[in-house]
């Protein structure tokens, strides 16, 4: 099988701009995963696809820096008391099984529809997943900054944790108990999005939020964890297929370690809500990215007739928005590193409420 | 990964010999692109060259990085900002006193 598939793989020739490009948006994807959790995959397969990559050379290439590069930023987090271990485990598990489900899912619309129809769905997934989670994280962030005071857990994740439903389990880092079976479904959403649009953390990360109940600083560096433990799998069934190009894999790693760990370093650095407020603005930018490249795949489905002038030029703002939408992620998290250099920074805002109250006495 | 501490002070030396190691991997890899090339795409347990590649890079390469971003002086605020959670001990199971025979003399 993989002799077959070697002998139809072209591997590029690498010219300066190529490795430039790939070591930059390494960086930068670093620097967003290792504040976020996720990140980068989105801009770094498409972009290694317009260099002329291959797709399938592309996502195995991609996955390949994925998992060492999740790994560095799980062990950086972790040596802050960030990361539980054992709630990225039990996610990663029932992740896996997402992951199958979403590759089926996946082969049966390609089989049905053809690729046109596959993009489509990918597309449709990205927009609406991402405009609803991401909406509702921005606007928790948006309410957060605006009227001070700390992050505190989600009434449904207060709600889900009262229920005694064995198998419970203790995360300690997290500091919650909650039963396995609420962390099924996250895990599982996390795996099938992952299968889906190569992003699991952004159904992961608000998921072991808003459901499980861990703070935003625990769920972004956790979800290192199942990035790596994914990603591996993922890296060495691609492998098995000599599908890997080690050389575009080198150059994107030796990028995004420096911004993993830069970016796991802005975690220590500023206030818990900017990690959602970073993750909500990217979110919503992909969405809307992804949105202008449905109307090429409706027309190629033949719905129903697009200009080529406009396809063309929706494709481009498509791309040069995703690559927007990490570009102004990296600059809010470097923003927000600069501000916090001086302790005042670091200090909760007082509350609309507080500044009030002072005001009248 | 090298065990790397957070400290103030800035391990310049420690930054140069990870620095100068990861040039020459990346050296060796890129000099041999078309050999690497043609044995680590053959697949089934050739898959293990390029999985362990990548290890080995970032094991070498993410020590670098980490003493570069301190001897930059990007720091780490002092207080970590996810404090872990005290360790509880387990309470000792508390022995009842049994009802014992005795002889009445």
């Amino acid at each position: 099988m993989h002799e077959a598939a070697q002998e139809a793989v072209k591997f590029i020739d690498l010219n300066l701009m190529a490795v430039l490009f790939l070591f930059l948006v390494g960086f930068i994807g670093g620097l967003v995963s290792g504040f976020i959790g996720s990140g980068g995959a989105f801009v770094l397969t498409p972009g290694m696809m317009s260099l002329g990559v291959p797709g399938a050379v592309a996502v195995a290439s991609n996955m390949c820096h994925k998992f060492p590069k999740a790994m560095v930023g799980a062990y950086k987090r972790f040596k802050y008391g960030q990361v539980d271990i054992k709630l990225g485990l039990v996610m990663a598990a029932t992740a896996a099984v997402g992951v199958q489900v979403g590759i089926r899912i996946q082969q049966l619309i390609l089989s049905k529809w053809g690729e046109a129809g596959s993009d489509l769905y990918v597309s449709l997934a990205f927009v609406v997943v991402l405009v609803t989670v991401g909406g509702y994280v921005f606007r928790d962030a948006r309410r957060i900054s605006k009227y001070g005071g700390e992050e505190r857990r989600s009434a449904l994740a207060e709600r889900l944790q009262r229920i005694e439903l064995p198998p419970m389990i203790h995360f300690k880092t997290a500091n919650l108990r909650i039963s396995f079976w609420f962390t099924v479904p996250v895990g599982f959403a996390t795996g099938m999005l992952a299968a889906t649009i190569a992003v699991g953390g952004f159904i992961g990360v608000p998921g072991m939020i808003y459901i499980i109940g861990a703070s935003s600083l625990v769920a972004s560096a956790t979800e290192l964890v199942i990035a790596f433990v994914m990603g591996f799998g993922g890296s060495i069934n691609w492998a098995i297929h000599g599908m890997v190009d080690i050389r575009l894999t080198l150059i994107i790693l030796a990028g995004s370690l420096l911004g993993v760990q830069l970016g796991a370093i802005g975690t220590t650095m500023v206030r818990q809500h900017v990690i959602k407020m970073v993750m909500g603005t990217i979110m919503l930018i992909v969405a809307l990215s992804r949105a202008m490249a449905i109307p090429k795949y409706v027309e190629r489905l033949g719905l129903f007739s697009v200009p080529p002038e406009l396809v063309d030029l929706l494709s481009k703002a498509s791309f040069a928005s995703m690559c927007a939408a990490l570009g102004i992620g990296a600059a809010m998290i470097l923003g927000a590193m600069w501000r916090a250099r001086t302790p005042s920074a670091r200090e909760p805002k007082e509350s609309a409420v507080e500044k009030a109250y002072q005001s009248a006495h | 990964m090298a065990q790397v501490k957070d400290e103030p002070s800035r391990p310049v030396g420690k930054m140069v010999l990870f620095g100068l190691l990861t040039a020459a991997l990346y050296g060796l890899i890129f000099a041999n692109a078309d050999w690497v090339m043609e044995y680590f795409t053959r697949g089934a347990w050739y898959a293990a060259m390029p999985v362990a590649t990548v290890f080995v890079f970032s094991f070498v390469h993410g020590a670098f990085a980490s003493h570069l971003w301190s001897v930059l002086g990007v720091g780490v605020s002092r207080k970590p900002a996810q404090p872990r959670p005290p360790k509880v001990r387990k309470a000792l199971r508390r022995r009842r006193p049994q009802p014992q025979l005795r002889l009445e003399t």
